[in-house]
């Protein structure tokens, strides 16, 4: 098996994407589902993936190709994010979400880490009303629980010191 | 559903998501979004365990069921743990630990800390640790040496580590390891042909005492590449291949290793344990390291080579500067205090704990000269002519300093009055506007308000205050009663009394005395006039003036507020003469009312580790330790061989051992006989006889040893000679009660005679044995220096020199002045 071979994906619209094997690697899906079906030359269904985002994922797929700590590089919580992909996630928030699901659904780490840490820099320093605001949550706690919630943080902020 | 709201929904995603922010940011923010959010911040917040490492073993299955909840887990051991049995249950520990991930096939752990005493044999138990995925900080505590290979165990273990340290607590420093950490000559020939998974992830290695040769440590540095911190604390350079250590002076290629295998690196420490650097080592690892805005050395590298290094190269970059005292050194030709932080203009942090910056140089206004010149008038003559002028610079040049760790002390002598502090708190509210951290360590600190600790609310941007001291004078709620950020009405009315009382004090207190020589005086007042020339007015420094002046800021026109940015405010005493533990409990809530934002300590600082180590188990106890001890100690030293001189040891110590006690019982109850026995419930010794027991026991000599046994047999109704152990009882960090009598014995092996003794006296032996003599007992000859022991190892063939903590020093001094003197040995309490 050569690792030039060639893989056809479909998106959840029928779109039809030729692709590098090692780019289809990159995704731990694509990876085990070749691994354990071998190339059989039909086009794999991706149905939870639109065309745009395909496009996208296979982007970045094919950036981070030769990178070599692909698996490991990007999930580390204080690194910085590099300035490509910086510039990949600057996007709409609901492609970015549609991002997350892809990744999420393909298995694909890193890009996983990138959107879900793109995600984590929008709430912080945000007050939690101003998050639920930007991400459209209700809040259902009763001014109670918000009281015993904020009781528990108490006590256990004077244990740790 | 919009994909924000499904992508939300998901719990593997959000959990996801919210593992990015910061515990703080969960903690205050996020978990108070709603439900879901709360649950999952709560699944995600640290779950610490602290493991003993003696646990019986029914709990030992309810901690099994914990440890896949654990984030952190810290393992510690009590102290009556015999070593084999540590391995033994470091072996099971282990062995849990692999089971429970096998069953749930993930762990939450984080993080795992093993604490002082638990690591036997590095070798055996680092290959029992089971492999940790998610492990990213690995820490553990350690005094002793270690192999650099043994890194590489740590690796296959732990492959996604982020922070590596081991090294000592210093808190906690009795050792149980022994010696045989170096490895296999083999395995390092395997480790440089095999092709090593790189640690990606691994950014800080903090290493104490390795012990390293070329081949392992280029390995280990292609292993990590992108460490951006490395601390490497008395590193120590040797060759394998004959386990002979290579020449003193040669850390030239470890450097340059480090210079061409670490280009992420942004912090590094460096220093060797048998030798400070050389001009030529410490320059070139600045020329490695040229862009660090970071540097940090031990003191005893911190020459005028390093100072004159950052100072010509870069000193426009330095900001951070961390001076740290790790080898005992005596050293005088070093660079003060004074002359760094009067050079370094852009210096913003400095950390050198142990460094001293002197009275001497802080006292403009010659307060010092002129109170001596007070009382002892007779040699005011002598003092004046004493005095010297000033020499160099005194303004620091580092205006924007704003961390700030030292000790303060006398070039000659040091004495608690409040001079002394008004004069250091005084000058350091007028040098350093910008600081936000201070650390003072001082032998004595007078911190009453005559002292002058409120001059230092003149730094308004403090933000964390700590003092350690040795003297709890006068420390109370008046000496503090300005802590308060505003003044409370009952200051105000106390005020007029208070400003009364300090005018009367400028006003008795007749300063400016002629007592310093007048080309003295022109000298410092040349400094002051420099000092006013930049903005610092150093000219009430030391004065009662300055206290008088700090009142018309706070309560006058300026109404000063004190510290309005205190996070951290803590004092920090050794005596407890003055203060009870209740007295300075009763401070500290009264300070942290004043101050309810910030986190406030006010403690006792801890014991010196040994004398806890031992004080803990009763006083009884104590004597009986130390007399095996330095039984044991001087059986390292003399040759044993000679049945007469191990029998004239051994009277020696029994004879110490039961006089020390029979001295303690009279002070007790006034009854020798009896209370000896009660002093020592399980000392039913063979050795002295009663009439053995007076004191007049000068003449106590070999003639005995017809009638004994080379052996202590405590309580002789036991004669178990298996070295098996008593049932386990789960301990408690306050161990020594009056349980002996109901404890089984236990042999000691080890020793150089045998001792039955209770888990609690052996605990105490091998305490003692190993911190003290273990590291010792194979190299001789012995020389004691200057508190150091000085040994020739056969495997080194030259001399090296240990640094000995005070209690050992005691216990060595003693015999060395005693012993070959052939004088009686009295063990009385020392602590």
């Amino acid at each position: 098996m050569s690792a030039h071979s060639q893989i056809l994906l479909t998106s959840s619209e029928g779109t039809e994407f030729i692709i590098d094997r090692d780019i289809a690697d990159k995704s731990m899906l694509l990876k085990c589902m070749l691994e354990d079906i071998g190339e059989i030359g039909q086009a794999v269904p991706l149905p939870n993936v639109s065309g745009p985002i395909l496009t996208k994922v296979i982007e970045y797929c094919t950036h981070h190709r030769d990178d070599p700590n692909f698996l490991s590089a990007n999930d580390d919580v204080a690194a910085e994010i590099d300035e490509w992909d910086l510039e990949y996630c600057k996007v709409d928030q609901g492609t970015l979400y549609e991002l997350i699901l892809a990744a999420n659904y393909l298995d694909i780490k890193p890009l996983m880490d990138l959107t879900c840490k793109t995600v984590a820099n929008m709430i912080k320093a945000k007050s939690p009303e101003e998050i639920r605001k930007t991400f459209n949550i209700t809040n259902d706690f009763t001014p109670e629980e918000e009281d015993q919630v904020r009781r528990e943080n108490g006590k256990g902020s004077r244990r740790l010191s | 559903m919009s994909p924000s709201q499904l992508a939300l929904s998901i719990p593997e995603i959000l959990e996801h998501i919210l593992a990015f922010l910061s515990l703080k940011d969960r903690q205050i923010a996020a978990q108070f979004v709603c439900k879901r959010w709360r649950s999952i911040c709560k699944g995600l917040a640290p779950v610490p365990f602290i493991w003993p490492l003696c646990l019986p073993d029914d709990e030992n299955q309810t901690a099994r069921g914990l440890i896949h909840l654990a984030h952190n887990i810290t393992i510690r051991v009590f102290q009556s743990k015999h070593a084999t049995e540590r391995l033994a249950s470091w072996a099971a520990m282990m062995g849990m630990i692999s089971d429970a991930l096998l069953e749930r096939r993930q762990s939450k752990l984080r993080s795992l800390h093993v604490m002082e005493g638990v690591i036997v044999n590095l070798s055996v138990q680092l290959s029992q640790l089971p492999v940790l995925p998610n492990l990213t900080t690995l820490k553990i505590d350690r005094e002793n040496w270690w192999d650099v290979m043994h890194l590489f165990t740590i690796f296959k273990k732990c492959p996604n580590l982020e922070e590596l340290i081991i090294k000592p607590t210093w808190t906690t420093r009795y050792v149980h390891d022994n010696m045989s950490s170096l490895m296999d000559p083999s395995y390092e020939d395997a480790l440089v042909n095999e092709a090593q998974v790189p640690m990606t992830r691994l950014r800080t290695c903090i290493l104490y005492k390795m012990m390293v040769t070329i081949p392992a440590l280029k390995v280990f540095l292609e292993t990590c590449p992108r460490l951006s911190e490395l601390i490497l604390i008395n590193i120590f350079r040797f060759n394998r291949a004959d386990h002979r250590f290579i020449q003193l002076g040669d850390h030239q290629p470890i450097i340059d290793l480090i210079g061409t295998h670490c280009p992420t690196l942004k912090k590094l420490h460096f220093s060797a344990h048998d030798k400070a650097l050389t001009d030529l080592e410490v320059t070139s690892i600045l020329g490695h390291f040229p862009n660090f805005e970071e540097y940090s050395f031990s003191i005893r590298d911190a020459g005028p080579a390093l100072l004159a290094g950052l100072r010509t190269v870069i000193a426009n970059r330095v900001t951070t500067l961390n001076l740290l005292a790790i080898q005992v050194h005596q050293s005088t030709c070093l660079p003060t205090l004074r002359d760094i932080l009067c050079t370094f203009i852009h210096l913003i942090h400095l950390r050198a704990p142990s460094m001293e910056y002197y009275h001497e140089d802080m006292d403009v206004n010659d307060v010092r000269g002129q109170i001596h010149a007070r009382w002892n008038p007779s040699r005011f003559r002598h003092q004046a002519a004493m005095t010297e002028g000033p020499n160099g610079q005194y303004i620091w040049a580092c205006r924007g300093l704003r961390t700030l760790h030292m000790t303060v002390g006398g070039r000659s002598g040091d004495t608690n009055s409040s001079y002394n502090a008004l004069i250091m708190f005084g000058f350091l509210s007028r040098q350093c506007p910008q600081l936000q951290e201070l650390h003072l360590r001082r032998t004595m600190v007078d911190l009453s308000f005559k002292g002058g600790l409120c001059l230092l609310t003149r730094l308004q941007e403090l933000e964390r205050v700590k003092i350690t001291t040795g003297s709890d004078y006068e420390l109370d709620e008046q000496a503090l009663f300005w802590l308060r950020t505003t003044p409370s009405t009952i200051d105000r009315i106390h005020y007029p009394l208070l400003k009364l009382k300090t005018k009367r004090d400028c006003h008795n207190w007749v300063h400016r005395l002629p007592g310093t020589a007048t080309s003295v005086r022109a000298c410092w007042n040349r400094i002051i006039e420099d000092g006013q020339r930049v903005g610092v007015d150093l000219n009430n420094v030391g004065l009662r003036e300055d206290l008088f002046e700090w009142m018309g800021e706070r309560y006058g026109s300026l109404k000063l507020p004190t510290w309005p940015k205190l996070q951290f405010f803590s004092i920090e005493t050794k005596e407890r003469r003055n203060t009870s533990d209740t007295a300075l409990q009763k401070l500290e809530t009264f300070v942290a009312n004043a101050r309810p934002e910030a986190q406030v300590h006010i403690r006792h600082s801890p014991r010196d580790p040994f004398e806890t180590s031992i004080s803990q188990y009763t006083p009884k106890y104590y004597h009986l330790v130390l007399a095996i001890c330095l039984y044991a100690y001087v059986s390292t030293l003399i040759d044993l061989s000679d049945q007469s001189t191990h029998n004239y040891l051994f009277d020696t110590f029994a004879a110490a051992t039961l006089d020390s006690t029979a001295a303690m019982a009279t002070t007790a109850a006034q009854d020798n006989s009896v209370s000896t026995v009660d002093a020592f419930p399980c000392y039913n010794a063979s050795a002295p006889s009663d009439s053995a027991m007076s004191s007049n026991r000068g003449s106590n000599n070999p003639e005995h040893e017809d009638e004994k046994s080379i052996s202590i047999t405590l309580n002789s109704s036991v004669k178990n000679t298996t070295p098996t152990h008593g049932p386990t009882t789960k301990e408690t960090t306050t161990a020594a009660t009056d349980t002996a009598d109901s404890d089984s014995f236990v042999w000691i092996q080890g020793l150089p005679f045998q001792v039955f003794a209770t888990p609690l006296i052996l605990a105490a032996i091998t305490d003692c044995y190993y911190s003290v003599l273990e590291p010792y007992k194979n190299s001789s000859p012995l020389v004691l220096h200057k508190g150091q022991v000085v040994c020739k190892p056969p495997s080194l063939g030259k001399y090296i020199a240990y640094p000995l903590n005070d209690m050992a020093a005691f216990i060595v001094s003693l015999i060395w002045i005693l012993l070959p003197k052939g004088m009686f040995l009295r063990v009385g309490k020392v602590v």
